[in-house]
């Protein structure tokens, strides 16, 4: 049966530690169905809402966490834990306590919320379709032109993977028509894309009832397909930059790069990639509606990965920001603190985000016993944290 | 002295029956007291059992709290509370909910097949074996297909919906009869609704959550409408559920009702003439051109005078409006004045989303489908039809259709006569067909030709959850009619009027005992499905109607065995469910919280299901109550306007078709189309036939000798013609006199006071068709040439409490049906009031 194939995956690539292979047969993957239960279950639902649904005391989570990384999402959380805790008491709830593959959950439950894109506006995506030329060729419950096919079949889908992939795979032959007809070709942000699908959606005809749900892309599959279909060789993999095109892992702090961005981008840079491919003697590649919502899970993915941090930033952060006044110079504890080069040395991110919360209460207290400051965190500092912690409290 | 659980809510009744004071309710209360003698739960391990409820057709989610004895190993229910799951009434449960445990215990209930023994409707019954009983059936079926005649076969179902009503249609169509009638009257008026102005054969729903207007003709919007709990929680989220806004709510009708109390306006409307306000409110919008211009022009039929392809030029909804309903003069007729009609018109343009709801009250008369159908405009007129906070239809969930049936001889034969009660339009033969031309059943044709034995005899009754003796006014009149058909058989798990006429009763198990999907309908618009399944095993040698209708099947052999080929009832269940859970879309009921995560989801386009394999997900169903899937397609327009022209109809080509068609091919076509109107009684001619319009209503009984309106309620804890015997239900004091057990009329004071009635007299209350008496209350709140009674108690059979109180106003009911919809006009009876 289909539904036995399904693949809980998700963004599961993005919770995994810097490497993935060493965990990846100890735990199960994260997972953001138990993420969304998690988050009801451990009472976060209580003080936060996530995209409007939720409680009010907090920020919007759906809002916030959007478009961070791993550390930087738990970094957030360690900056507003003496507040959080605060909040807590106030509501009479407990703190909760999270073990790693839980804050795992959680995380990928956040970051997944960001994948996923508001429904168009088909007044506004009929507006687009006349004026932009699309109408030209192409028709939509029986009006508009003949050139290209009708985009009724396009109705049944809610998710705009199938219309993009259908625009990625004609788009040298669209673009061949539209210079014929002297049609200039639309830019398009991830917005008018939706808008566009929700046009068709409403004033398509025919075909069957119902509407056709995919099950959303999985992140490993399309860092293969990015391999396989030679998109690295201009913008890099994972750990590598291209050179020729943009690295793709790069879009600024809370910047979302949701799915139909992607796709956006791929259409407007769609004939400069398709000149540099012919340049380099590789075929444009044709894809498949699952490949493309791999591929755009996999792009997706991407901003969720810390870059490696430095030791020796590291280091200087690690005074700066008061943690070696308890845990020593090098981190090696003193002072009744412990020594973090022990408990995090060897840990995965997610192990350090997980760890950092749960002691985040006592070391509020601790902080405000001794009259510290409460050190304010960015995904970069921790990152550089981990690497100091990493070599064993040495600068590199 | 012991005091037992049961005992103790009998000891609460006896002390409120004293405090009351009543002869009769201290009876009553005593024998209460008397019957409910089981004792506590013996101490023994708790648990909880998610299922649906079925004390009315809202379908809310329950949790059942059981015992099970540690000394005796019997499972026990002893509570009832909501499912927080359940996406239509969220943790919440009305009155009759809580009371499901006394249809479970009910000391009256059937426990086993029964075999008349005495004269039909005396009530002596003598037990016999199951496999006796369905021998008996299948012998009796047999019979009849042999002698050419299996159309005369008529299954009656009320409440059935889901996977009991495919197996019922589909036993119907194998064995070869159309004759499936439905006592749902409601329902088929509001699919009748949409089939004229959308083209679609569903019954009308609607968004009430997301609207920030309600404007309702008659509605019961807070008592017992058709999903209760449902429709109590849209109200709240219509007051608060959005910041910064508070929904209003506008009520028409022509008492205060609960709904009408709680509404921010009452507007009394004169018995009636719903449509005829509905038409001047349209007036008023259309003339200072406050409609939804882009809507109207792009998505609606006959809004301005039209063409056709002959060069006849047609009335426009425009045009009538303009020309014949000017508030003045509707004012005069519906008592509504001048300046309510323009202010609530300009209100309800103004506040989007609105939405104009057309139910029971505004459809119970004989111009009831005409005053629908302009309601129904008003939500044309704004663009409220597929939008978030208007209209709506109800998604089903994704089985897969049966395989086709197999017709035999006999069935094709059987399948090829008319109706006996002249609904449905394919049918368009015989005499009856002239009276129910949209109908696609016509309860109130059935007495006609049960009398006369045309357009022929039926030879015998199934009877699934429907009670005519009660519920159709004729039949309650003169139950004796059922007498004509030689063989019924009911499958009523509790004794009532209908089935003490039945040849055999075989007892369905209760709601609380049986397995059974309960897909919501005509309710909301996203599909749910709900899981019912046991509280506890059956407590009797009932058996569930679905395995008794497969055994038959069985027996009677060849095709009609093939078409139900299942083992059992749970077989064909799983095998549904199985197609869900394969659907890949929609998510097991759960929180909120997790149910706003899986439609924003949902709305990206993507499915992420909670399960991996079909008993990981029937796991989960079992233990959450059901499935559901939240993604509604707004703005659909092709699944929303399936008419000839594809957009709303204001002028209805399908109601044209019909009537023509009809007079051509009908009896009356002699008359042609003239024939046909007159026929059924419509009074408009020309274009106007086929636009909303206001068609003067029919009353039964001279205006002089019975001068004033009956009119009807169903109060919250009586939704149910089954619940009257629940003594719980009938303790909870009336919302108005906070008087338990008792069943009164209401008069306006200034009525009363001229006929020299007080508070608290016995008076008779009486209509062409009979009378009853009944203590006559007081009340402000409706109008001075209207009365009203509630509806669902004072039963002739049912039980000792259903049996010995309250009255039933449908004795009182006249004959008068709408005609063109074929449902029974249950407000057009006049009456009088004297003192005893």
């Amino acid at each position: 049966m289909k539904f036995l194939r399904l693949l809980l995956v998700l963004v599961a690539l993005a919770a995994l530690p810097p490497a993935p292979e060493a965990h990846a047969g100890e735990r199960p993957l994260p997972d953001p169905v138990e993420g969304s239960r998690l988050f009801v279950r451990k009472g976060c639902v209580v003080c936060h809402a996530v995209d409007g649904e939720g409680g009010k005391i907090g920020p919007d989570l759906g809002r916030v966490s959007t478009g961070r990384s791993l550390l930087g999402i738990a970094a957030v959380m360690w900056n507003h834990s003496p507040i959080m805790t605060e909040r807590i008491k106030e509501v009479k709830a407990t703190r909760p306590k999270l073990t790693p593959e839980e804050m795992a959950n959680l995380f990928t439950f956040l970051t997944y919320t960001g994948y996923l894109d508001v429904p168009g506006d088909p007044k506004r995506g009929a507006d687009m379709f006349r004026d932009r030329g699309c109408a030209r060729c192409h028709g939509v419950g029986g009006s508009g032109g003949g050139i290209g096919p009708s985009l009724d079949r396009f109705k049944r889908y809610v998710s705009p993977i199938s219309l993009a992939t259908a625009m990625w795979n004609h788009g040298p032959q669209m673009q061949t028509m539209m210079q014929q007809l002297g049609v200039v070709r639309p830019q398009l942000s991830g917005g008018d894309i939706a808008d566009l699908l929700a046009y068709i959606r409403a004033a398509g005809r025919g075909g069957p009832e119902g509407a056709i749900y995919l099950l959303p892309g999985n992140p490993q599959r399309g860092a293969q397909v990015f391999e396989e279909k030679r998109c690295a060789t201009c913008h890099g993999g994972r750990d590598a930059p291209g050179g020729i095109g943009p690295s793709l892992r790069r879009t600024r702090e809370g910047q979302k790069r949701g799915l139909t961005e992607v796709v956006a981008l791929m259409w407007n840079h769609g004939p400069a990639i398709w000149k540099k491919m012919a340049e380099l003697g590789i075929p444009v590649p044709s894809l498949t509606g699952q490949e493309m919502a791999d591929l755009v899970a996999h792009l997706y993915s991407l901003h969720y990965f810390d870059e490696p941090g430095r030791s020796d930033r590291g280091r200087d952060a690690f005074a700066s920001k008061g943690c070696a006044a308890c845990h020593g110079p090098a981190g090696r504890g003193g002072a009744g603190a412990p020594d973090l080069t022990k408990t995090l040395g060897k840990a995965s991110p997610i192990e350090i985000a997980a760890t950092m919360w749960n002691h985040g209460s006592a070391m509020a207290q601790e902080a405000r016993t001794r009259g510290l400051p409460w050190p304010n965190l960015e995904g970069r500092d921790l990152a550089d944290l981990v690497e100091f912690l990493r070599a064993g409290g040495r600068k590199k | 002295m012991r005091v037992t659980r049961r005992g103790f809510f009998g000891w609460t009744g006896a002390v409120a029956a004293a405090a009351a004071g009543a002869q009769t309710v201290r009876a009553i209360g005593d024998l209460q007291a008397a019957t409910y003698e089981a004792e506590l739960p013996p101490r023994g391990i708790e648990g909880w059992v998610a299922s649906v409820c079925q004390q009315c057709p809202g379908g809310c989610g329950i949790l059942v709290r059981t015992i099970t004895g540690v000394e005796d190993g019997v499972k026990r229910a002893v509570k009832i509370e909501g499912n927080p799951y359940h996406p239509i009434s969220r943790g919440s449960i009305c009155p009759k909910g809580v009371a499901g445990l006394q249809a479970l215990y009910d000391p009256d209930r059937l426990r086993g097949p029964l075999k008349r023994a005495g004269a039909r409707g005396q009530g002596q019954w003598q037990p016999v074996s199951w496999d006796e009983a369905i021998a008996t059936v299948v012998q009796h079926l047999r019979d009849l297909r042999a002698r050419g005649e299996a159309h005369t076969l008529l299954l009656m179902a009320g409440q059935v919906r889901g996977l009991m009503q495919n197996l019922l249609l589909r036993f119907l169509e194998a064995y070869g009869s159309p004759n499936s009638l439905s006592t749902a009257s409601g329902c088929e008026a509001a699919q009748q609704t949409l089939l004229l102005t959308q083209g679609i054969a569903e019954p009308i729903a609607y968004d009430l959550e997301n609207s920030a207007y309600i404007l309702s003709f008659g509605a019961s919007l807070l008592e017992a409408g058709w999903s209760p709990v449902r429709q109590a929680r849209a109200y709240g989220h219509l007051r608060q559920g959005t910041p910064g806004r508070r929904g209003r709510l506008v009520q028409v009708e022509p008492r205060l009702s609960v709904t009408a109390a709680k509404a921010d306006e009452w507007i009394p409307v004169r018995p009636g003439t719903d449509g005829a306000l509905a038409l001047a409110m349209a007036h008023v919008i259309v003339s200072e051109g406050l409609y939804d211009r882009e809507f109207v022009d792009a998505w609606t039929f006959g809004f301005e005078d039209w063409r056709d392809p002959a060069g006849t030029t047609h009335l426009g909804f425009r045009s009538l409006v303009l020309n014949d309903y000017r508030p003045e003069a509707v004012s005069a007729m519906t008592g509504v004045p001048i300046q309510t009609i323009v202010r609530v018109a300009r209100e309800f343009t103004a506040t989007r989303p609105a939405v104009a709801l057309a139910e029971r009250g505004a459809g119970f008369y004989t111009n009831g489908l005409y005053n629908r159908l302009a309601i129904h405009a008003l939500n044309a007129l704004v663009g409220s039809i597929e939008v978030p906070g208007g209209t709506v239809t109800q998604r089903r969930p994704p089985f897969t259709p049966l395989t086709p049936v197999t017709r035999d001889a006999a069935a094709v034969r059987g399948l090829a006569a008319p109706r006996i009660d002249g609904a449905g339009y394919p049918a368009l033969s015989g005499l009856g067909a002239a009276k129910n031309p949209l109908a696609s059943s016509a309860l109130p044709s059935l007495p006609e030709a049960l009398r006369t034995g045309s357009p022929y005899r039926a030879n015998a009754l199934f009877l699934y959850y429907a009670n005519p003796a009660y519920s159709i006014p004729e039949f309650t009149r003169n139950p004796e009619l059922l007498d004509a058909i030689p063989f019924i058989v009911s499958f009523s798990p509790f004794p009532d009027e209908t089935s003490r006429h039945a040849d055999l009763i075989l007892p369905d198990h209760t709601y609380l005992e049986r397995w059974q999907d309960d897909p919501i309908e005509a309710t909301w618009g996203p599909a749910v499905l709900g899981l019912r399944q046991p509280a506890i095993p059956p407590r009797h040698q009932t058996r569930h109607t679905g395995d008794v209708l497969i055994q038959i099947a069985q027996g009677l052999g060849g095709t009609v065995a093939a078409a139900i080929p299942w083992k059992d009832f749970g077989e064909v269940l799983k095998e549904s469910f199985r197609e869900v859970a394969g659907a890949q879309r929609g998510l097991i009921m759960t929180t909120p919280f997790e149910e706003a995560r899986q439609r924003r989801q949902a709305d990206a386009g993507f499915w992420l299901p909670t399960y991996k394999t079909f008993d990981e997900f029937w796991n989960q169903v079992a233990e959450r109550g059901g499935w559901w899937d939240p993604a509604y397609p707004f703005g659909d327009r092709e699944r929303a306007f399936r008419t000839p022209s594809g957009k709303f109809e204001f002028f209805s080509q399908t109601l044209r078709q019909r009537l023509e068609t009809l007079a051509r091919r009908g009896p009356a076509s002699g008359g042609g189309l003239e024939g046909v109107l007159r026929a059924l009684d419509i009074r408009a001619r020309g274009d106007r036939v086929f636009l909303p319009h206001h068609e003067a209503p029919r009353f039964v009984g001279d205006e002089k000798e019975f001068p004033l309106h009956l009119i009807m309620s169903k109060p919250m804890s009586l939704a149910s013609t089954r619940t009257a015997n629940h003594a719980w239900l009938a303790e909870i004091p009336d919302v108005r006199t906070s008087r338990p057990w008792e069943i009164a009329v209401e008069i306006n004071p200034e009525t009363a006071h001229k006929l020299g009635v007080k508070d608290g007299d016995e008076v008779w209350l009486e209509s062409p068709a009979g009378r009853l008496r009944l203590r006559a209350r007081l009340y402000q709140g409706i109008a001075p040439e209207v009365v009203h009674m509630p509806f669902g108690s004072g039963h002739g059979a049912g039980g000792r409490f259903a049996e010995a109180w309250g009255a039933n106003p449908n004795r009182l009911v006249g004959g008068e049906a709408d005609r063109l919809a074929g449902t029974p006009a249950l407000f057009a009876t006049r009456v009088r009031i004297t003192k005893v």
